[in-house]
Order: structure tokens, then C-alpha cells, then sequence
């Protein structure tokens, strides 16, 4: 991935409905670049066949006293 | 100060809560020794952002008076305690470090404030923290930074910094704190102080400004484990006001204490957990594991499979919920965030659904990897964090080298695992480095397994000191 133009933050700005400043777009951009390449190296990596039954983890409801393991 | 006064703030929370069983100390006395040293060291520690001394003393007078005609409560009856101010406080403002809450004041208790007191607990205050939570650092714009009690030029983490250096100062003698990526236990092991992050839904997040819906949760923060498992026993449990929290029966947290550690089986994962850190961290964390197999424990090596995804994962999330959370006030009241807290809901508002799913599903991926490993293990243990304390201000950190690394990432690095397998995760004293500053290490056990992790720390602090040593604070 190249690095980011402040245009790209501008047009996730857009996206977002957010509004930023020209300072904030500079900051952005470099320092979401490196986490948004991690993001996307895990995306790839939960992407593979062998992963595929896999449900996203969250639980806003608990465990059952049974599926604990103590 | 007066000697005796002194002499009382160095007791532990069930030492002091003795002599109030005992009726040879007065909440009153003790509230009153409490706030006379928040006085003296605020001018430099900056732990709180509301002391309640009329309040507190008012609810000391109270409880004075039932002891008196002997209704007792239990171990923490009269006892002066801090909550970290995003949780909520009937007729108290609650901050949660910010701006945009400077003025809330709640009309009801969170769960948890509502058990302290319930259990005779005296809140003489509300501890600074990082704005929202949304930090590590406590260096908090609109209150000011909390400092570190061991060396005032050091931050005391965060976000819960407020609580830890409340605690590790001698403050109070107990604290309240909130953990979504490492916020109890970041900064309990760099105030010299023990923290416990409990399973998520172990205990009630209702009426706590939230960080991270899917991370967050509440726990102790005290200068002994016991003393922790003690504020535990009262706060943890199921409640009917957060859908989210368990149904699992609670144990008896203090009894199970004083089991040994013979036969426990202490897993080790050193190709991450052992690969990067400062040498002092490393050293400290494996003596402590030395001295818990002279004590009878034993020591497995594991290897987690996929363990090295989990910053990126906790980021996403941690970025993502906070941002959907904040998105009204970010577009309302931009300027009323401090830079940093801003530029970080900004950026969780970039990621996509589908980085955000994924970093769901590679969390139940992590999770059923720890679970099949604790077939092996009772516990693992690890290092809380990398390094040690680093100064105030300080956004970048050196670990090995001369590399500086983005502070937020290098300091999640150990606690992150836990926030996002939802284990139980105990911060314990277990060193200085050589400039006298404290090292933690962090003992993380199955799911509902508070009990074991406590007893674990515990043991160890029979045959260590580290947790009775003191700031050199004068006032």
C-alpha cells in the first residue's frame, strides 16, 4: 500500500460525515496507515478456507453457567 | 502527619479493617488520616479529580455509630476507597475524565458504587483518569496529569492512573478501576500495587460511562491481593441491570486464598510473551515464576498458534466501539476532545465492517486457542507490561535498542490478550528496576477462575515483600 495522500483520509472523511481539519487529515493519515495495513493482514489471514466457521466473538449476552470452564 | 497516622495508612485493607471490627479504629479517625493525606500529596500526585471529605466524613460518622451499637458489615465496613470517575456516583459529577461530562451528575449509583456502599464501604473520592478511557497514559488535558508515586517525573498509566497512584501512594486503601485493553492492570503494575481485570460479564458494568461495549469491565485495585479479592467478593456477580453481566455462581474468594500452590501448572508462552521487553521486566517476571515453583508450582512451555494478530484486533475494536459510542459529541463538540482522544475516535470511524467483523472472529479464534491450552495449564503468567514506568508526556517508548515504538500499541502488548479472550487477568508486584520503580506480572486464568488467579497471587505474596514496600513521599 502506498502511503496515504490526504486525500484518501478526505474522502473517508466524506464517508464518515465527519470534518476535519488540514492538521488532523496530515495526523491521520499517518498514523492509520500502519494499522490499517495490520487490519487488512488480519482480514486476509481470517479469510482463509480454514477459519471459515468462525463467528464473530461478541457476547452481549453471557455464557451459560455450563459452557464454563473452571 | 503525625507518626500514628502514618503508621495506619501502611496497613492493607483487612489489616486496617480489623482494628474497625475490633473497635480499636473509628472510620471517622481512619477518613480523616485518608483525607489528610490526599491534602498533602495532591499538589503532586493529582490522583483525584472530586475529593468528597464532607461527604465522606458524614458517611464515616454514620457507620461509626452502627459498629457502635454492633451492626458490622463485613471487610469493608468504614474503610475509605476512591472509584474511578466514569463510574457513576448518585449526586456526585462523574467526568470520566472529559469536557463534555464536566458537569453530568448522576441521579443513581453504578452497580458497583451501589455494593461498596451497600457493604459500608466510605468513598472519599473520584480518581483522574484518561479522557473516556480512550488512553494509557493518564496525562489528562482538563485535569491535569496524574503523576507517578514512585517518581513524580513518571506517568502512572492508565486509563485507571488515577486509582493506581491513589493506591500506591497510600492514598486509600482500595480503588476501584476499569479495564477494556489493560486500564486496571496497567497501571497496578507501575504504582506497585496489585489489579484485577475479572472475566468479561463477571461483574456489573450498569451506570459506567463505556469504552468499549464488547472489552469493558470493572475490578479492584489495593495494595495486597487479598485485599483485592476482598473489594471483589463484594462487587462481583450477577446483575439484572446489565443484561450482559453472568450468571455463573460467585466463589468465596478469601477463603480459597490459602490453598496452596502445589501441583499448579503455570504455562509460558516465550516466543511472545518473554521476546520483547525491557531487561529488567523480563528478569523480575521470571524470578517471580522461579519463586512460585519453589513453592510447588510447575512450569509449561505453550505455544499459541495465532497470538500475534491480537494487537491489530484489539485496536480495531477498541477503535471502532469508542468511535460509534462518541459519534454525537464528535461532530457537536470536536474541540472539547483533547488531541489525542479525538484523533483516535476519528480514526475508528475509517475502519471497515468487514475489519471490524474479522477482528471479531479472530477473538473467538484466540479464545478457543487459550481455552485448549488451559487442558494443560492452570494459569499462564507473563509480564503486565513490557517496560517501566516512562516520563510524563512521553508518546513513544524504548524497549530494546534505541527503537522507539508508538506508546499505545508497545503498552497493550500483554494486556490486550486477556481483554480479548475475556479472561481474568491479575496484575501482582514482583520487582524494582534499578531505578526503584515498580514491575508487574500478570496472571491470567480460565473463564470465572478469579478464585485461581487470586490464589496464585497470593501465595506469592507469602514469600515476597515486593507489595509492602513504600513511595518515599514526604509532604
Amino acid at each position: 500500500m502506498e502511503p496515504f495522500e490526504d486525500d484518501v483520509i478526505a474522502r473517508l472523511e466524506q464517508i464518515a460525515d465527519l470534518s476535519l481539519s488540514a492538521t488532523e487529515r496530515r495526523l491521520l493519515a499517518a498514523s492509520f496507515r500502519p494499522l490499517l495495513l495490520a487490519a487488512n493482514a488480519l482480514s486476509k489471514k481470517m479469510s482463509d478456507p480454514q477459519y471459515l466457521s468462525i463467528s464473530p466473538a461478541f457476547r452481549f449476552n453471557h455464557l451459560d453457567p455450563e459452557e464454563v470452564q473452571t | 502527619m503525625r507518626p500514628e497516622s502514618r503508621s495506619l495508612l501502611s496497613l492493607s485493607l483487612l489489616e486496617v479493617g480489623q482494628l474497625v471490627a475490633n473497635r480499636q479504629v473509628s472510620p471517622v479517625e481512619l477518613t480523616e488520616v485518608t483525607l489528610e493525606r490526599i491534602m498533602e500529596l495532591e499538589p503532586t500526585i493529582n490522583a483525584f479529580i472530586t475529593v468528597l471529605a464532607d461527604e465522606a466524613l458524614q458517611v464515616a460518622r454514620a457507620h461509626e455509630q452502627m459498629i457502635m451499637a454492633g451492626y458490622f458489615l463485613g471487610p469493608l465496613h468504614g474503610i475509605p476507597l476512591a472509584l474511578k470517575d466514569n463510574l457513576y456516583m448518585q449526586g456526585v459529577r462523574t467526568t470520566a475524565g472529559s469536557k463534555i461530562l464536566a458537569d453530568f451528575v448522576p441521579v443513581a449509583d453504578a452497580t458497583v458504587t451501589a455494593r461498596l456502599k451497600a457493604a459500608g464501604a466510605v468513598i472519599v473520592g473520584k480518581t483522574n483518569m484518561h479522557e473516556f478511557a480512550w488512553g494509557g497514559t493518564t496525562a489528562n488535558p482538563h485535569y491535569g496529569p496524574t503523576r507517578n508515586p514512585w517518581d513524580p517525573s513518571r506517568f502512572p498509566a492508565g486509563s485507571s492512573g488515577g486509582s493506581g497512584a491513589a493506591v500506591g501512594a497510600r492514598e486509600v486503601f482500595g480503588a476501584i478501576g476499569t479495564d477494556t485493553g489493560g486500564s486496571i492492570r496497567l497501571p497496578a503494575a507501575v504504582n506497585g500495587c496489585v489489579g484485577l481485570r475479572p472475566t468479561i460479564g463477571r461483574v456489573s458494568n450498569h451506570n459506567v460511562v463505556p469504552l468499549a461495549w464488547t472489552m469493558d469491565t470493572v475490578g479492584p485495585m489495593a495494595r495486597t491481593v487479598a485485599d483485592a479479592a476482598a473489594m471483589f467478593q463484594i462487587i462481583a456477580g450477577y446483575d439484572p441491570l446489565d443484561e450482559a453481566s453472568s450468571t455463573a455462581p460467585i466463589s468465596d474468594y478469601l477463603t480459597s486464598l490459602d490453598r496452596n500452590v502445589q501441583g499448579i501448572c503455570i504455562g509460558v508462552v516465550p516466543t511472545y510473551f518473554f521476546s520483547h521487553l525491557q531487561p529488567a521486566v523480563h528478569d523480575a517476571v521470571r524470578a517471580a515464576i522461579e519463586t512460585l515453583v519453589a513453592t510447588g508450582a510447575q512450569v509449561v512451555e505453550i505455544d499459541i498458534a495465532n497470538i500475534d494478530g491480537n494487537i491489530s484486533a484489539q485496536l480495531t475494536i477498541e477503535s471502532a466501539e469508542p468511535s460509534t459510542f462518541h459519534q454525537r459529541w464528535l461532530r457537536e463538540r470536536p474541540q472539547d476532545y483533547g488531541d489525542d482522544v479525538r484523533i483516535l475516535l476519528e480514526m475508528g470511524e475509517m475502519y471497515l465492517a468487514s475489519h471490524y467483523l474479522q477482528a471479531q472472529r479472530y477473538r473467538a479464534l484466540l479464545r478457543n486457542e487459550f481455552i485448549s491450552a488451559f487442558n494443560q495449564v492452570d494459569v499462564f503468567i507473563c509480564p503486565t507490561l513490557p517496560f517501566v514506568a516512562t516520563p510524563l508526556g512521553a508518546t513513544t517508548v524504548v524497549i530494546e535498542g534505541d527503537e522507539k515504538e508508538d506508546m499505545l500499541s508497545a503498552i497493550m502488548q500483554y494486556t490486550g490478550v486477556p481483554s480479548l479472550t475475556g479472561l481474568p487477568a491479575l496484575s501482582v508486584p514482583c520487582g524494582f528496576s534499578p531505578d526503584g520503580l515498580p514491575i508487574g506480572m500478570q496472571i491470567i486464568g480460565k473463564p470465572f477462575a478469579e478464585a485461581t488467579v487470586l490464589r496464585v497471587g497470593h501465595q506469592y505474596q507469602q514469600v515476597t515483600s515486593w507489595h509492602t514496600r513504600e513511595p518515599d513521599l514526604h509532604a
